[in-house]
């Protein structure tokens, strides 16, 4: 068990090593000089003076190794450069709104769960039946939604023509909570529509798999009580690959979210990063993608020891 | 059970419906703006947010574009560039899948750890990176996408891979010389070409939702090009002028996602199995129907069934799996219920326990259990029994624990379902049970899981679980099918002795007639559901009624009834309408001793290294085969016996260089196997060939049989077009099929037929030797002994010599000139099958001998009890050096290993047993 625990570990850093090593090199992998292409703009050439201070800001003018161990030393240090746009550290930035993503995402995975879980269990206990064909058709129709037109949608119903709830925007907690709670809901909602689909027919497939297993005709066969049924032997069975499916797509979120938080305006992390994008604030840009990569990694990570703790054959 | 596998159709096609519709809209997409030619690009401010007019039947956009032919040429944008970066990453990420899955080592390490390190970035962001360095476009935006779909595919084929190349339709192109990308085009992409089109359009349905989730940002197509991520973001500026506006690009986006989606559900009901199964059970109620109709006599017996009739419900209309079954058991006897697959006996016993599939079964008839009507309780009340009054072990000890409990609270939870106890109590009896069925160290065994366990252990806590309720009637479906043959004997000996102490009465389904011999005080014969015969055990075997209880006995090997017999003998053929046998005719001798062996094996090694751990070596080797030698000479069987893990298959295998061996020669006419480079061994491989066990599994399921049978032939250029056509037909002939037969596809036979296919194409290039590994295991008994008797039959006429690979010693004595048995990788003892089997001299063939059940009630009893305890391990250290071997000559002329160093046989008498 320590030992799979090590070795995860010892993979999930492996793997961040070779992501921090692609995304710094990806600057190079575009031809031509890197602080030329970063200053262009549709196709103008930038003044050679902008460039020249850009290269020397970027130290890019150095050996690539020397700026390729540097970067390496940055990130074990905790530091990511400065962003072009005030100065300030791309971490400090970072740390603001990264809180305010992940909160979205849980509140997001919450919802999905307690209404995908339950809704697939019934479903795949009632294979065939009106109640799973209408489930299962209503998910479809979900999966079909983006959630940018799910989230336009929301805000010009539910804010512009019912005027029920602001049209979008953040306040802190401390400062008002229940208005907190409803600019966090909405763009959660809006996620989760897609998300409980994912988790229901995920749900319902594992279990509706679980159910044609001999374990389960043993369990009847001992005249176990159907609640204990399927609640040890087919629900608890069903955990593991229901996991791994919300654990990918809590990770997908982390630069998926963008679209949600951009509807609703936001200020969580990944909506940050198009502003990046159109300010083409490099050193943020490459900030926000790595910790949302790693967060990515560690997630996973997470997911495989859960798994671990579900499923006793993968401990050993 | 039965096991063929059709395919299953879902009524009217969900598939076809969506697939036409994906081509309307691509159609749509085409030829749309070829028909409704306004520019979507034209401006007119005057007209902006102009209302639908006859000139634009949708109206116009905040710059007066036409919004129908913006959309039409969106839907352009949209499904070209979903399309074009599916088909870029399906090529790319099969490709490398396959390689990764087929050819293993680099490939394998490449598709596996690049897939990783690109997975670690979510979609989305990867792409805002690459939009961040290089700009938004169209080409940008493909590139990109394809490289971050590329490893959905390559996990997907190279998972897929990984399993069509166990499957032995492979090994057997391989065997007979096919090259790498013949195997690759021919087996590995039609049989995975389903799961990677699933890929295909759920990877599609995704694109196209990001390339509209991108544009939506303003990072993704470039104005003016239209696209409906773009329209859905200008109109959201002017939601409150424009409503409709916003309304038309997303019905158009959510439409399109939708039918992608759907088409890919209705693919993976096509092509995976299971929701297909999920599909047939559609119209399921709760619980089964049961309806109870009183017996025609009172029985005084413990259990009583009259007159149960199950059938289930399929899509065809209700089939009768059990027809009017009438049956008594009596307080601690065993009534054995046998019969062939298919023949209702399984359906018999879960029809008792009601645990057939639930809603698609009905059940009608009495079932008394001491004088108590079972079938007019409810659900509810006969949980009560289930368990307690009438327990239940299966035939799968390894799937039917559940993996995720330990043992401890499986056993527990049986307790605790029907006595109002502590869990503490509970745990105390459960340690009871635990050493009642001898489970070695029980207070330590009960708190690990079922995959702590090996089979026969499994099968020892079942019954702990069964015995939990203190049951008054024991219900055995196929128990032993599964185990070893010593482990089956310890298992069967077991339940003697727990029947003796508790007298609980024991129904034992099983198609074994050695073990019914053993065990059983009354026989019940089951054929097509139906009750053919019932009568005391004895009876049964000396004095047969019926037919097909005539013909079922005389296809049963007897162990022993070869005694006398100076060559191999077929099975008797029988009348199936009159259960008449005639035996068959005494064999010549077909061995040519005269010439050197066609066969040679000298000192054959293979190991296989356990895969170590991060940071710590190989745990140790499997040592499969360990110094194997022995010839075969032409016309001449050799059979391989052992149980499993004792390395007898993957000799087989290493003769073939199937897999390479790690040292020894093989030497086929002369000629050197092992050191013979690729394309000597193609030629080797004409002379050579295997059939394989699983006749499910030996033929690839997208290829006609006859194309199976031809391709030999067509790879070693032996024939083509019409003369291989003649050919195929004359071998379809030759091993007892018609013909016509080679159109079909491997699905539409039977277990038997299609080992008879695997024989034909076998015997395509006329090769000199066959390995036969398990050839006949998987069939039922009066199936097996045709498909011998064939096999007989192509050595009388074909001059062939085979190395007959089994675990079951009965066939081994029927077909045998000379046996070889294995004990962990190694040969313990060689020679004349009489001598072997009369005569055995190493302490392993004794014990393998006396464990075999002998189909004869009357030398019941005859066997020693068996040691109890787990198989070996063939597993070594890394640094194990065998001990040097010493070989002498029996009196009856069998080579035997000596033993009397070895710890494992110490105190083995050297003395043969009588038999």
């Amino acid at each position: 068990m320590l030992s799979y625990t090590i070795r995860r570990c010892v993979v999930a850093l492996l793997l961040a090593v070779s992501v921090a090593s692609l995304v710094f090199f990806a600057l190079y992998l575009v031809p031509g000089d890197p602080a030329t292409m970063l200053l262009s703009v549709g196709g103008v050439e930038p003044p050679a003076a902008a460039v020249q201070a850009l290269t020397e800001e970027l130290g890019l003018d150095r050996p690539v190794l020397v700026q390729y161990l540097d970067f390496l030393g940055g990130l074990v240090t905790g530091n990511l450069g400065q962003s072009f746009a005030n100065g300030d550290t791309v971490w400090s930035m970072i740390a603001v709104r990264l809180p305010r993503t992940l909160e979205l995402i849980a509140l997001a995975t919450a919802i999905s769960l307690a209404v995908g879980v339950p809704a697939g269990l019934a479903a795949a206990l009632r294979q065939g039946r009106t109640v799973d064909r209408l489930f299962s058709f209503t998910a479809s129709v979900q999966m079909s939604l983006p959630v940018f037109v799910v989230g336009t949608a929301m805000v010009y119903i539910f804010a512009q023509r019912l005027g029920w709830v602001p049209a979008g925007g953040y306040v802190p907690l401390a400062q008002d909570p229940a208005r907190h709670l409803v600019l966090v809901l909405m763009p959660a909602l809006a996620i989760s529509v897609g998300f409980s689909a994912i988790v229901f027919r995920m749900s319902r497939a594992t279990v509706a798999s679980v159910l044609t297993k001999d374990w389960v005709r043993t369990a009847r066969a001992k005249g176990l009580a159907e609640g204990r049924v399927r609640r040890w032997h087919i629900l608890r069975n069903a955990l593991g690959p229901v996991a791994t499916v919300v654990g990918l797509e809590m990770g997908g979120l982390l630069g998926g979210s963008v679209l949600v938080e951009y509807v609703f305006n936001y200020p969580g992390l990944s909506g940050f990063l198009v502003t990046a994008i159109e300010n083409r604030d490099y050193p943020q840009i490459r900030g926000t993608v790595l910790v949302i990569a790693f967060l990515f990694i560690l997630l996973n990570l997470l997911v495989d020891l859960l798994y671990m703790l579900l499923d006793p054959r993968v401990r050993d | 059970m039965d096991k063929t596998r059709s395919t299953q159709r879902r009524g009217p096609g969900a598939l076809e419906l969506n697939l036409g519709l994906l081509v309307a809209l691509i159609g749509i997409a085409v030829l749309g703006p070829m028909v409704w030619r306004l520019d979507p690009t034209a401006m007119s401010i005057a007209e902006r947010y102009a209302a639908p007019s006859s000139a634009h039947p949708l109206g116009q956009d905040n710059f007066g574009r036409d919004v129908l032919s913006r959309l039409l040429y969106g839907a352009r944008t949209s499904l070209s560039i979903a399309f074009a970066t599916a088909l870029i990453a399906a090529t790319l990420g099969t490709a490398a899948g396959i390689a990764g899955g087929y050819f293993g080592r680099f490939w394998e390490f490449a598709t596996l750890r690049v897939s990783d390190v690109l997975l670690a970035f979510p979609p989305i962001l990867m792409a805002l990176l690459v939009v961040a360095l290089f700009g938004p476009s169209v080409a940008t935006l493909v590139i990109c996408l394809s490289i971050l779909y590329v490893p959905n595919f390559a996990r997907v084929a190279y998972g897929e891979t990984l399993s069509v190349r166990r499957h032995e339709y492979v090994d057997a192109q391989r065997a007979f010389g096919a090259r790498a990308p013949r195997i690759l085009a021919r087996s590995i992409l039609p049989n995975i070409a389903g799961p990677v089109l699933v890929q295909f359009s759920l990877t599609a349905s995704h694109a196209i939702i990001v390339e509209a989730g991108l544009s939506f940002l303003g990072l993704g197509v470039v104005p003016p090009t239209p696209s409906w991520g773009l329209m859905i973001r200008a109109a959201r500026a002017q939601v409150e002028v424009n409503p409709m506006g916003i309304v038309w690009p997303s019905l158009c986006l959510v439409l399109t996602v939708f039918v992608v989606n759907r088409l890919c559900d209705a693919l993976q009901a096509r092509f995976n199995p299971r929701s297909a199964n999920a599909a047939r059970a559609s119209r399921q109620s709760v619980s089964e129907e049961v309806v109870y109709r009183a017996p025609e006599a009172a029985s005084d017996a413990l259990l009583s069934v009259s007159d149960l009739r199950t059938e289930f419900l399929t899509e065809a209309g209700p089939v009768e799996a059990v027809s009017g079954v009438s049956l008594d058991v009596r307080r601690g006897e065993t009534l054995a219920i046998v019969g062939e697959s298919g023949s209702g006996k399984s359906v018999t016993a879960l029809s008792l326990m009601r645990l057939n599939e639930r809603g698609t079964t009905r059940m009608s008839g009495s079932v008394t259990l001491d004088g108590r009507e079972l079938m007019t309780l409810s659900d509810e009340a006969f949980r009560d029994i289930r368990g307690n009054d009438i327990a239940m072990i299966f035939q799968e000890p390894m799937t039917s624990l559940n993996p995720v409990l330990t043992v401890g609270t499986q056993i527990v939870e049986a307790i605790q379902a029907h006595r109002d106890v502590t869990r503490a109590e509970a745990r105390a009896e459960a340690l009871r049970l635990l050493d009642r069925v001898r489970i070695p160290d029980s207070a330590t065994r009960i708190d690990q899981f079922p995959h702590n366990f090996s089979g026969g252990m499994r099968q020892r806590v079942m019954i702990a679980m069964a015995l939990a309720g203190r049951p008054k009637l024991l219900i055995a479906d196929e128990p032993t099918t599964a185990l070893d043959v010593t482990v089956q004997a310890q298992i069967l000996e077991l339940l003697k002795e727990l029947q003796r102490e508790d007298g609980m009465a024991v129904v034992f389904i099983t198609h074994d007639m050695g073990v019914v011999a053993e065990l059983a005080d009354t026989v019940a014969v089951m054929y097509r559901g139906k009750l053919v015969e019932t009568g005391a055990s004895e009876t049964i075997f000396a004095a047969p009624e019926h037919p097909y209880t005539r013909a079922l006995l005389a296809s049963v090997p007897r162990i022993g009834a070869m005694a006398g017999q100076a060559h191999p003998l077929r099975f008797p053929e029988v009348d199936r309408a009159t259960g008449i046998a005639r035996q068959a005719p005494e064999r010549r001798d077909t061995v040519r001793r005269d010439a050197d062996p066609v066969l040679r094996v000298q000192g054959l090694v293979k190991r296989f290294e356990l895969p170590g751990r991060l940071l710590s070596p190989s745990p140790g080797r499997v040592h499969a085969s360990e110094n194997v030698s022995f010839d075969i000479h032409a016309g001449e069987t050799l059979s391989l016996v052992g149980e499993s893990g004792c390395g007898k298959s993957t000799t087989g295998r290493a003769i073939l260089r199937l897999t390479d061996p790690d040292a020894g020669e093989v030497q086929l006419a002369g000629r050197d196997v092992t050191g013979a480079d690729p394309k000597q061994l193609r030629a080797l491989r004409r002379e050579m060939q295997m059939i394989f066990q699983d006749p499910f599994a030996s033929l690839n399921p997208t290829q006609r049989v006859g194309a199976s049978i031809a391709e030999p032939l067509l790879i070693h250029d032996r024939a083509r077009g019409a003369e291989a056509r003649k050919r195929v037909e004359d071998l379809l002939v030759r091993v007892g099929l018609s013909p016509e037969m080679a159109d079909r596809f491997p699905h539409e036979f039977s277990g038997g037929q299609r080992q008879r296919i695997c024989i034909a194409r076998a015997l395509a290039l006329e090769p000199k030797v066959i390995v036969a590994d398990e050839a006949v295991s998987a069939l039922d008994v009066s199936v097996k002994a045709e498909v011998v008797n064939l096999l007989m039959e192509l050595q009388e006429t074909m001059g062939l010599a085979y190395l007959f690979i089994s675990h079951d010693m009965a066939v081994v004595e029927r077909v045998s000139h000379r046996v070889a048995v294995m004990y962990l990788g190694e040969i313990v003892e060689i020679g004349p099958r009489e001598a072997v089997f009369g005569d055995p001299q190493h302490p392993y063939t004794k014990r393998l001998l006396q464990a075999v059940p002998v189909a004869d009630p009357s030398r019941r009893g005859q066997r020693r009890s068996v040691p109890a305890g787990d198989l070996r391990s063939p597993v070594r250290p890394t640094d194990y050096v065998g001990p040097r071997r010493e070989w002498r000559r029996a009196d009856a002329g069998q080579l035997v290993m000596s033993w009397e160093e070895d710890p494992e046989w110490a105190g083995s008498s050297t003395l043969s047993v009588p038999s």
